[in-house]
């Protein structure tokens, strides 16, 4: 396959999640930029990317608004990324609102990076191995971090019922 | 269901649109970006590869940066021609290729490490697979050791890196003060990394199939003894052999390519000399002093000469050189004189420095010369670096002594070490004292300079411990909140250790391993690194990344609240160096580089500024008014390929102008930096500050003039905890509603004249924070608007119905 093809096909196949990825750190406008550095380095390491490809882009993406995006990763502060996470999420027909907002309300209840931990795996489908690469830490200490994010989630749903459908 | 997430995995997004309204449109065009941004097949230089490295960091020209650099004076230094003194050689930022092995370290150019990897990649994509190895000049670097170039190749023993450095030329070599990776986020924003060339157009549209059996090399073998053979280069996509010929020779030219050849063929005619003329001009390029390589490279446009020079500097000998050629030469330097980032404080000459006697016990009444320990104050990865040569002043009762050091752009912080130089008096000192001039100064630092100014007396010596950098907070009155209820403030960013207690950086903060604070650190109440378990530690350096609660008196941030966060540095809203239209214009001028460019915009009325495309194919010219008249102009005038947009925000001159009122006050409104932002995104005035409150964003707005005021970005590090809000913009920024209360803005609405959100504001509303006051209402976002609402008593609906 040509590599104007091959690029083209991951394009299409992830960019909506690298995208999702980067609107969990960044305001829209320095998400799509991050998402352009991020493919940039896709289309110019092509023969890099491996299969799966998608932590491989988040580890990427991680890096780059780590790197070049801190400052507005940082201005986007803790309840502009809380909206963010709760604009971003899906509106399944077949979970009840009530449980959808618990649920965001838990993931407000952790910290960043307990957030972040459980979304990797919850939204982008990453295995904890791949999820403590994208993070840059050990797979036992992501373990530990889930586990917390864990115990504060449930402890947040407890003190919330699960509400019925209206 | 993953019960283990209590069914998290059913929100996961299927469709960021729902968060960035404009996905599904710049979902297309990040697509169609990324891959324009380049396919091999030209011909390439021995630079390239240096170049090609270069490109990562290349993406991020400030447009702040290349305004400043219009009012730079290139200065001579070419490699053969040594400065006489290391300390008068101008300190230059270079993006460059370092290579060595066991202790040695070189800076090399014109190298080819990969040469055997096949042209068609893109010079970004190709690895330094092959040993690596300088096949140009290379100069002795000092200052440096492999451990500072911690992301360096080794292949074979052989070293191998892409840096950023700054330092100076001296008569041995390149004295680097510092080196980044080009990956640092710091070395983004050095305005160093030379103009990629554009990838040449086909000259035609419909090739002809060559049918013969040669390569491109063979066609010029065939051609170049032929009158009117102008140059031959292959374009990327097509790929396309195209080969120019003068006008009247066309035909001749075709058949002998279309015979030698054998693949697709445009043959045509473009500007310019000869081939011969251009080869003849490169010949003796090669021969001024200073030039690192050439290369000819005709193009659509034009049939051109491309010359890699040290520095800027080697332009007027270049120029003599090659006389007529010189209107068809393109000239890249290496390195650019450093320009100091505004913002901090400033010293006339060098950075800041303070000193202590060697040995006192050496000084006498009668003694001419002193030894004296010089430290640098601000951030250069512990180094004090080079002393500018000092500054002696006799007075009747003192001897003042100034020692200021080299200027850098910064570095890591751990405490720095002292270098020390001898000073000459004219005269013995008798009995006078021996006073410090930078305790004397505006900005000294009270913990430096606490136990005053003199460093020796007749009567004894005064020689006071020089602790860590440190800095005392702003306590100008403008600085103190102006609510009397129990205000909450937050921040978040970096603590520093000073003394064993943590402190908040809030000037820029080095992200270099270990990280270190430049200047402005706020002291914290309530809080010890026990609090701090995340902290971490390298050497003497202390640091964590923090979020804070409190409440901040002006002076002290009182925490009730830490928590870790992600790291951080000082926020700032980001520019979005994109090509601003679709079809760059190519201009029929003359000159296609920036600063050609810019001193041409410069004289448009409302010129904005310019940027960079990221993929360096453009420039990008932006006007207030009158876009298709400006590009009238500049496509008369210029002779590269550019693009002119019209945006709304203040002028250059209109930013020149608040930068300089803001200079002269920064100290007073407890300002960390200011300057001005221009991008596709827009323009905007950005102004750093310790603690803004409405009275010091209204300073800064009188200050700065209508025109910055209105598009005026306020950041601040320690920031008043305020309620989550969303502003409604639809109709321009004129009023809100909180608590049954109506406020309406300061100052009258403003709009984007058409009665939608001024630029760069969200539409239909803003998120931010609300913070009330009294009788007024402060709207605060992420992006840095700070808007002040004031009560209407009474009101009990809008003043204008938006629809």
């Amino acid at each position: 396959m040509q590599p104007r093809t091959r690029f083209t096909a991951l394009y299409e196949a992830t960019v909506d999640r690298v995208m999702a990825y980067c609107l969990r750190h960044l305001a829209a406008d320095h998400a799509e930029d991050a998402v352009h550095d991020t493919f940039l380095v896709a289309w110019r390491r092509l023969d890099s990317v491996p299969e799966p490809p998608l932590p491989w882009l988040l580890t990427t993406a991680h890096n780059i608004i780590r790197n070049r995006y801190r400052s507005q990763a940082r201005a986007l502060d803790l309840t502009a990324r809380l909206a963010q996470v709760s604009r971003l999420a899906a509106e399944p027909a077949d979970v009840a609102v009530g449980h959808r907002g618990d649920l965001l309300a838990a993931l407000g209840a952790l910290t960043d990076d307990e957030r972040e931990a459980v979304l990797l795996i919850g939204w982008d489908g990453l295995s904890g191995s791949e999820a403590a690469a994208v993070l840059g830490i050990s797979h036992a200490a992501f373990r530990v971090r889930l586990h917390r994010a864990r115990r504060t989630m449930a402890d947040a749903l407890t003190d919330h019922p699960l509400r019925s459908a209206p | 269901m993953n019960d283990d997430l209590f069914g998290l995995e059913t929100l996961a997004p299927s469709d960021p649109s729902a968060a960035a309204p404009g996905w599904r449109e710049s979902r297309r065009r990040i697509h169609d970006e990324v891959l324009s941004d380049g396919i091999g097949g030209r011909r390439y230089a021995p630079w390239q590869v240096v170049l090609g490295v270069a490109a990562s960091i290349l993406l991020v020209v400030a447009a702040t940066g290349i305004i400043q650099q219009l009012g730079r004076t290139p200065i001579a230094i070419p490699a053969e021609t040594p400065s006489p003194t290391t300390a008068s050689a101008p300190l230059l930022d270079g993006a460059v290729v370092l290579t060595g092995s066991g202790d040695v370290m070189e800076l090399c150019w014109g190298i080819v490490p990969t040469e055997e990897n096949p042209p068609s990649l893109p010079p970004t994509a190709r690895p330094p697979a092959m040993t690596p190895s300088c096949r140009g000049e290379r100069v002795a670097v000092t200052g440096l050791t492999w451990e500072d170039i911690a992301w360096a190749n080794t292949v074979d023993g052989v070293r191998w890196a892409a840096a950023a450095v700054t330092g100076t030329f001296s008569g041995t070599g390149f004295a680097a003060t510092r080196a980044l990776a080009p990956s640092d986020p710091e070395a983004a924003s050095l305005p160093t990394f030379p103009q990629l060339p554009a990838y040449p157009d086909s000259l035609c549209t419909d090739p002809e199939s060559g049918k013969g059996s040669g390569d491109a090399n063979d066609v010029l073998v065939a051609n170049q003894s032929l009158t009117g053979f102008l140059g031959w280069w292959m374009s990327p996509e097509p790929h396309v052999l195209n080969v120019a010929f003068a006008a009247d020779q066309v035909e001749a030219g075709r058949k002998v390519a279309l015979a030698t050849f054998d693949g697709p063929v445009c043959v045509g005619t473009i500007p310019g000399p000869s081939y011969q003329a251009i080869e003849a001009a490169r010949v003796a390029a090669e021969k001024v002093p200073g030039v690192q390589a050439t290369e000819l490279r005709p193009t659509a446009s034009g049939n051109h000469l491309e010359v890699l020079v040290l520095h800027d500097g080697s332009k007027p000998s270049l120029a003599a050189a090659l006389g007529d050629a010189w209107e068809f030469t393109l000239v890249t330097p290496i390195f650019t004189p450093v320009t100091v980032t505004r913002g901090t404080t400033a010293s006339p000459r060098g950075d800041d420095a303070t000193w202590v006697l060697a040995d006192p016990s050496e000084v006498s009444r009668e003694s001419t010369t002193v030894r004296v320990a010089v430290m640098r104050l601000g951030c250069n990865g512990g180094r004090t670096g080079e002393v500018l040569p000092p500054e002696v002043s006799v007075a009747d009762d003192q001897i003042t002594i100034r020692t200021d050091v080299v200027k850098v752009p910064g570095g890591s912080c751990p405490g720095n070490d002292s270098t020390e130089v001898v000073v000459h008096l004219p005269e013995p000192i008798g009995d006078r004292q021996l006073v410090d001039a930078y305790c004397l100064s505006e900005w000294a630092l009270e913990s430096i300079c606490q136990r005053g100014a003199v460093r020796w007396s007749p009567s004894g010596t005064e020689r006071p411990d020089i602790p860590t950098v440190t800095s005392a907070p702003p306590t100008d009155p403008t600085q103190l909140p102006t609510k009397t209820q129990a205000a909450r403030h937050e921040a978040s960013g970096t603590l520093f250790d000073r003394a064993g207690s943590p402190w908040l950086c809030v000037g820029l903060i080095f992200t270099s391993n270990p990280p270190g604070c430049a200047r402005e650190l706020i002291p914290l109440a309530g809080i010890s690194w026990d609090d701090i378990p995340w902290a971490e530690r390298s050497g003497q350096v202390i640091w964590a990344d923090a979020w804070l609660q409190g409440t901040f008196d002006g002076t002290t941030l009182a925490v009730d609240s830490v928590t870790e966060t992600a790291p951080t540095s000082p926020p700032s809203a980001s520019p979005r160096f994109g090509q601003a239209c679709e079809s760059p214009i190519q201009g029929t001028g003359t000159g296609t580089d920036h600063e050609t460019l810019a001193n041409l915009a410069n004289k448009l009325p409302g010129y904005m500024g310019l940027w960079f495309s990221p993929d360096q194919q453009s420039l990008n010219v932006a006007v207030q008014r009158d876009a298709e008249a400006a590009a009238t102009t500049l496509t008369a005038q210029f002779g590269g390929r550019f693009c002119v947009v019209q945006l709304a925000g203040p002028s250059a001159a209109d930013v020149e102008a608040a930068s300089a009122r803001l200079e002269t006050s920064a100290k007073n409104l407890g300002l960390l930096t200011w300057g001005g932002s221009i991008s596709r995104s827009g323009a905007w005035m950005e102004v750093g500050m310790v603690y803004p409150t409405p009275d010091s964003v209204a300073k800064v707005r009188d200050l700065i003039g209508p025109a910055a005021a209105s598009s005026l970005r306020v950041v601040g590090a320690i920031r008043t905890i305020g309620l989550p809000f969303e502003l409604y913009t639809h109709c321009g920024i004129r009023e809100l509603t909180h608590d049954g209360k109506w406020y309406a803005r300061e100052g009258g609405p403003v709009d984007d004249g058409q009665g939608n959100p001024p630029p760069g504001w969200d539409n239909p509303a803003g998120t931010g924070q609300l913070v009330l006051d009294g009788d007024r209402a402060i709207f605060t976002d992420g992006v840095g608007h700070y808007e002040v609402f004031l009560l209407r008593p009474g009101a009990t609906s809008p003043l204008e119905v938006c629809d």
